[in-house]
């Protein structure tokens, strides 16, 4: 990645961080780091997420029991806390993207086409 | 209901892996070591702030744990009464049990002697190991020798409990009672409430046989009548005077109460 900014990365919505980091454990454990990495990969570098706002949300994510963590070592042999999901932790998860898609389909709907960015 | 709560090192440790971990992945893309640090905290943000985030959710959740505890626990008394009962019932038991050890503790071990200088009294005893006596019977002599040729002490009474027959005035009876030094009176700091307590001539082998009285004697047997004094009683058939009768609160320091 470039240190050169493109264009303007997007900040993220309030609440929206919790769903991302939810998403991005569906895929197995990962710790702090993975996640921040991960969610700017997938977004393909769109999202802005600053490292340390990522531990207030995985904090009241375990608090919620959504998620577990557990201190184990990383792929190349550091001491990490990663993070799983839950059951409760998946529902959740399932509930919270159908509610965020049926509130993007209807921004949409209400800007309407034409507006969007090429 | 107990749960592991997270300390603030951990959350430290934490976040110094998170660093390592980038750290490491701009040194593979080729930064020298040190711009990847800086690369790693930049990402990252301010690391004094996330701490400070922590350590206040963290604060905040306690005490929000704490009243979803207390109105869960209230619920969940309500809900069984029959539980909340047993649980107040081991409660009171348990709390009126330790005070009543306690008390007793603080009575038989702690409590200061009601004598006068009780920090500086001793209770001496013999023992006779070849025989494995832990109380073996000490000779008048023998004490008369200890109180003239031990410096240590400054006096030195003698008193032995036994159980006697009162008679005269009135049905005999059996009681506790003690035989005892002219001078325990005064070394215990105990002044009669009636009349006196024994002159040391009284010690004399051929003196006056003369008793005292403890209050629960005097009431009991005699009324609680001035007239006591000067009356003959017989301890197991000895004759005596009494000469005096002990304020209500008095006791020895082996036996409740002085008959």
């Amino acid at each position: 990645m470039s240190t050169q900014e493109i264009r303007e990365r997007l900040e993220l919505l309030q609440g929206t961080l919790d769903l991302l980091i939810l998403r991005t454990l569906i895929f197995g454990p990962q710790h702090g780091q993975g996640i921040a990495r991960a969610i700017q990969l997938t977004s393909e570098q769109e999202l802005l997420v600053e490292h340390g706002a990522l531990y207030p949300a995985l904090q009241r994510l375990e608090e919620r029991k959504w998620i577990s963590a557990k201190w184990g070592t990383s792929a190349n042999n550091r001491k990490a806390r990663f993070y799983s999901l839950t059951i409760a932790g998946r529902k959740q998860l399932i509930k919270e993207t159908n509610k965020w898609k049926r509130f993007a389909t209807a921004i949409g709907r209400v800007l309407g086409p034409g507006t969007e960015e090429s | 209901m107990f749960r592991r709560r997270r300390k603030e090192n951990d959350f430290n440790a934490e976040i110094e892996a998170h660093i390592q971990l980038e750290t490491d992945r701009w040194r593979d893309q080729g930064l020298s070591d040190e711009d990847a640090r800086a690369a790693a905290n930049r990402a990252f943000g301010n690391i004094r702030q996330a701490q400070e985030r922590f350590y206040e959710s963290r604060r905040w959740l306690w005490w929000d744990n704490f009243w979803q505890d207390v109105r869960l626990g209230l619920r969940m008394l309500a809900k069984r009464p029959g539980f909340a009962g047993v649980a107040v019932l081991t409660l009171a038991l348990g709390i009126g049990a330790n005070t009543v050890i306690f008390s007793a503790v603080y009575a038989v071990l702690l409590k200061p002697l009601p004598f006068k200088d009780s920090d500086r009294l001793v209770f001496i005893r013999k023992k006779n190991p070849t025989r494995g006596w832990v109380r073996n019977p000490i000779s008048p002599a023998e004490i008369l020798a200890w109180r003239n040729q031990s410096g240590g002490l400054e006096d030195m009474a003698a008193f032995t409990s036994s159980s006697c027959v009162l008679g005269g005035a009135g049905d005999a009876e059996e009681d506790p009672c003690e035989i005892a030094s002219s001078n325990l009176f005064p070394l215990l700091g105990a002044t009669a409430a009636r009349g006196r307590t024994f002159s040391a001539d009284e010690d004399e082998p051929e003196g006056p046989r003369v008793a005292v009285l403890s209050y629960s004697l005097w009431q009991r047997r005699f009324g609680g009548e001035e007239s006591a004094i000067g009356r003959g009683i017989t301890l197991n058939g000895a004759s005596c005077t009494i000469i005096g009768v002990m304020p209500v609160d008095f006791f020895t320091p082996v036996c409740r109460t002085v008959r």
